[in-house]
């Protein structure tokens, strides 16, 4: 998934393109359906997600990324 | 000869010069006569073996501690003249007491220095919605566990890269800083990631790591948004002023990322699907209305009648149509008829039916030419039958009016 903030981002461009209403109906429809599935898809990531911590260490020279 | 100053005019001109040469200064030295006047200003004598400065407090300034005579502390003020005594003296902001005296100077000093260089100048803006928080603390104080935890309960969704580091002790400052860095390399390429460095309160000594150039340097150069959260009450560590954002505590530190927590970003979102929900609907009903005006318009309503009109005339052109072909198909299926009989009557047989006959002999027709004799055996064909004859006699026919 693009990330979380752009989708929502994107999301309330939409809103916003949808309320002004200047566009075309076909492309208010088609930014409609687009809105939706990203909404979908920003509360499935929503509630679906459990938190993740990950260490970082260094050790001499390398970097170790290793779940905490 | 020059006219002489006034006494205001020569202090005047010593209060400018004090307060450009010398202005803001950090003082060590020992209390001296500490009163507290009836209207809470406090005054007192700063000094050491050699010399002695007067020194005013104002009741507006805070202090931690209570100052007593013979206290050595650092004293951070302005260098004033009083005029109507003439008097210099210091106009104190602040005390510290001494035993963390040296501290103190030293940081003032590299409080200077980076102001100096711009280094508080930093203010990059928290990510609207972090997704990835790293995160410069203990493994073992209480700091993490209070930020690991605000953040699952509020903003589950956010990850979490954590980089253990000493917060005090000779090591700290050099830990503390590559943390900063290392979150730096592991996390700048994502634009919603921020880091909190930090640690629970303590005395200036045990914050003295959050004092440091080193630590100072790593959060001046840091791609990513730096939140300062080291526990403290009253002054600001050096690492707070050049984060971009400081915060009291670890937990205050969760909370700020977490800002917008996971219900309320729920909630946004139904409101959002609402609002889209709404809005088309509005839309669809504006553009159904507008064609239902549309048909039910003057214009439209005369443009059928013009279509009907069109319809029915075109009807009848057609029914013309079909009556005119139809009559020259007639006119044509007539002709017809009598080119055949006619055709039929150009047959070569034809004139046999009306009695005429032709000759043939040894099955050639004779021809108008060929010259006949007497005896001669020919065929005389007739419309039905065939007669074999002989010739008996041949004489020229002489043409008469009809006659044959």
């Amino acid at each position: 998934m693009e990330s979380f903030e752009h989708q929502f981002q994107r999301l309330e461009r939409i809103v916003e393109i949808l309320d002004q209403g200047k566009e075309p109906i076909g492309t208010l429809l088609e930014l409609y359906q687009e809105g939706m599935t990203i909404a979908q898809n920003c509360r499935i990531y929503l509630e679906k997600a459990e938190q993740k911590v990950t260490e970082i260490r260094q050790n001499q020279d390398s970097v170790e990324i290793v779940p905490f | 000869m020059i006219s002489p100053l006034t006494v205001s005019e020569l202090t005047n001109q010593i209060t400018g010069i004090l307060n450009q040469q010398i202005g803001i200064v950090s003082i060590l030295g020992e209390i001296s006569g500490y009163k507290t006047s009836s209207s809470g200003h406090r005054y007192f004598t700063l000094k050491d073996d050699q010399a002695q400065i007067d020194c005013v407090l104002w009741a507006s300034r805070e202090l931690s501690f209570l100052p007593c005579d013979g206290m050595k502390v650092v004293v951070r003020g302005k260098l004033a003249v009083y005029a109507p005594r003439g008097k210099y003296q210091l106009d104190c902001t602040n005390l510290i007491p001494s035993g963390i005296g040296e501290l103190y100077l030293s940081y003032e000093r590299l409080k200077h220095e980076l102001y100096e260089k711009g280094y508080f100048t930093r203010r990059k803006p928290l990510p609207q919605f972090p997704l990835y928080v790293g995160i410069v603390t203990s493994p073992t104080g209480a700091a993490l566990h209070d930020m690991l935890t605000t953040l699952k309960r509020r903003t589950p969704h956010i990850q979490v890269y954590f980089c253990p580091a000493s917060v005090q002790g000779d090591k700290a400052p050099m830990e503390v800083a590559r943390g900063v860095t290392l979150l730096n390399q592991t996390l700048k390429h994502l634009s919603n990631a921020v880091i909190i460095v930090g640690r629970g309160g303590g005395s200036i000594e045990d914050l003295w790591a959050f004092n440091t150039m080193i630590v100072a340097e790593s959060i001046y150069r840091s791609e990513l948004t730096v939140i300062s959260a080291v526990g403290h009450e009253t002054d600001h560590t050096i690492a707070d002023l050049v984060a971009d954002h400081r915060v009291a505590t670890p937990t205050a530190a969760a909370e700020l990322v977490s800002k917008f927590d996971r219900d309320f970003l729920l909630t946004y979102l139904q409101s959002l699907e609402n609002q889209m929900t709404q809005t088309i609907s509005q839309i669809i009903e504006a553009n159904q209305y507008r064609i239902h005006q549309l048909i039910n318009s003057y214009g439209y309503q005369k443009l059928q009648d013009r279509i009907h009109n069109y319809t029915q005339h075109l009807d009848e052109i057609e029914s013309d149509l079909s009556k005119h072909i139809a009559r020259i198909i007639e006119t044509r299926l007539t002709q017809l008829s009598s080119l055949t009989a006619h055709l039929q009557s150009l047959h070569p047989l034809s004139p046999l039916k009306r009695g005429f006959a032709l000759l043939k002999q040894l099955d050639q027709f004779i021809s108008e030419q060929q010259v006949l004799d007497p005896h001669q055996p020919i065929n005389i064909i007739r419309s039905s039958e065939i007669i074999h004859a002989t010739i008996k006699s041949i004489k020229p026919r002489i043409e008469s009016n009809g006659e044959l």
